[in-house]
């Protein structure tokens, strides 16, 4: 393997570098699976370890007295550890949290049923069998993890919403209609444009879009946090335009 | 008698979630709805953002005072810098988005520098 190094150092050669990177995927493979479970897909770990492995690869010293894997595997573990400050997840939420996070979901969409209306923390916390600070928590994270996840999983609760949209040209004159966010709508998915118009325009609540999509009440919750952070991180990049009130 | 909480951050959208986290203890003491309590998320997102992106030179601290009285809340955020005349603080699309997830809203702007506030009830009688 040194053997490998020292070459590719002298000569710069793809092959050799590649060579190389093929030789340690097992390794990549290995640390990737050691943070899944924590809200990252293993194929996204895995890309972000790759890219770990190629950094290592192109730094590494063949004269220092260490094996490569030796030295690869905190510069993977790093790159990965990174990935997930920079998606603010798993490292800093702990794996309660994330749990009772995920529980919260249908915990929440069973007693508004039951209740017929959208439940309170103390309501939430009791049918959870967790403290109101927890279900606090679990809630902040999930917003956390909300705004900065690129796409909040579409058919994260198996459902097509152009299936379940007819009327989006509707949605899309009303929106236009009453302010003039104009050219960011067209850019967003028609589902989360949809979202928009029945929260802001129909003046739904969150509970009665879930049910009217047939999603849980959190689920729109982090969609219509991403999707206002789209626009809003849109408006700026237009130089923050707007019709005039 | 109403209860002030003051939760005072630098200008920067990561400690925005300082302000929901405060935001949400709150409403969960006045047993508001899980509804409103994302209602709340939102205008509080709404309008920090705004602050940020109108101020001029930027706000390097953001000021949010949380009023509660009688199971209600009452929340104002204000910069501390002047507001660009350039462009407008509140954009027809955020006063939709604040009027549909708050019962009252007054912004109230003057000498170049402005303080919206808005109010929100619990969400349901029980």
């Amino acid at each position: 393997m040194k053997r490998l190094l020292r070459e590719l150092r002298q000569t710069n050669d793809r092959d050799i570098r590649n060579k190389l990177i093929e030789a340690h995927l097992g390794l990549v493979e290995y640390l990737a699976r050691r943070f899944a479970g924590r809200g990252e897909p293993l194929d996204d770990l895995t890309q972000v370890a790759t890219i770990g492995l190629v950094k290592a690869v192109d730094r590494f010293d063949p004269g220092r007295e260490v094996e490569f894997s030796t030295y690869a595997t905190p510069t993977i573990v790093g790159e990965l550890k990174r990935h997930f400050r920079d998606k603010g997840w798993a490292v800093r939420v702990p794996r309660r949290l994330q749990e009772l996070n995920l529980r919260l979901g249908s915990v929440i969409s069973q007693i508004s049923q039951d209740l017929q209306r959208s439940p309170t923390v103390a309501e939430i916390a009791q049918a959870a069998g967790a403290t109101e600070d927890e279900v606090l928590e679990a809630l902040d994270s999930a917003h956390a993890y909300s705004l900065i996840s690129l796409d909040a999983g579409a058919n994260e609760e198996g459902l097509s919403y152009h299936e379940q949209i007819g009327t989006d040209d509707e949605a899309l004159e009303a929106l236009e209609d009453r302010v003039s966010v104009g050219p960011l709508l067209h850019r967003l998915p028609p589902r989360d444009r949809h979202m928009l118009y029945l929260r802001f325009f129909k003046g739904l609540t969150q509970s009665e879009i879930a049910k009217e999509l047939g999603i849980s009440q959190m689920h729109v919750s982090r969609l219509l946090a991403k999707t206002l952070a789209t626009l809003r991180a849109g408006l700026e990049d237009d130089g923050d335009s707007d019709g005039g009130a | 008698m109403a209860d002030l909480v003051i939760v005072r951050i630098p200008a920067s959208t990561p400690h925005i979630g300082l302000v929901r986290s405060a935001a949400s203890a709150l409403a969960a003491l006045l047993d508001f709805t899980y509804d409103r309590i994302q209602d709340l998320h939102i205008a509080i997102d709404e309008v920090c953002s705004r602050i940020m992106a109108t101020s001029q030179p930027p706000s390097s601290r953001i000021e949010v005072t949380f009023q509660l009285d009688r199971g209600e809340l009452t929340v104002t955020a204000r910069g501390d810098t002047p507001l660009r005349t350039d462009v407008q603080f509140l954009t027809k699309w955020s006063q939709a988005i604040l009027r549909s997830v708050t019962d009252s809203l007054e912004i109230i702007d003057s000498d170049g520098s402005a303080r919206v506030t808005f109010h929100l009830g619990r969400g349901v009688s029980v």
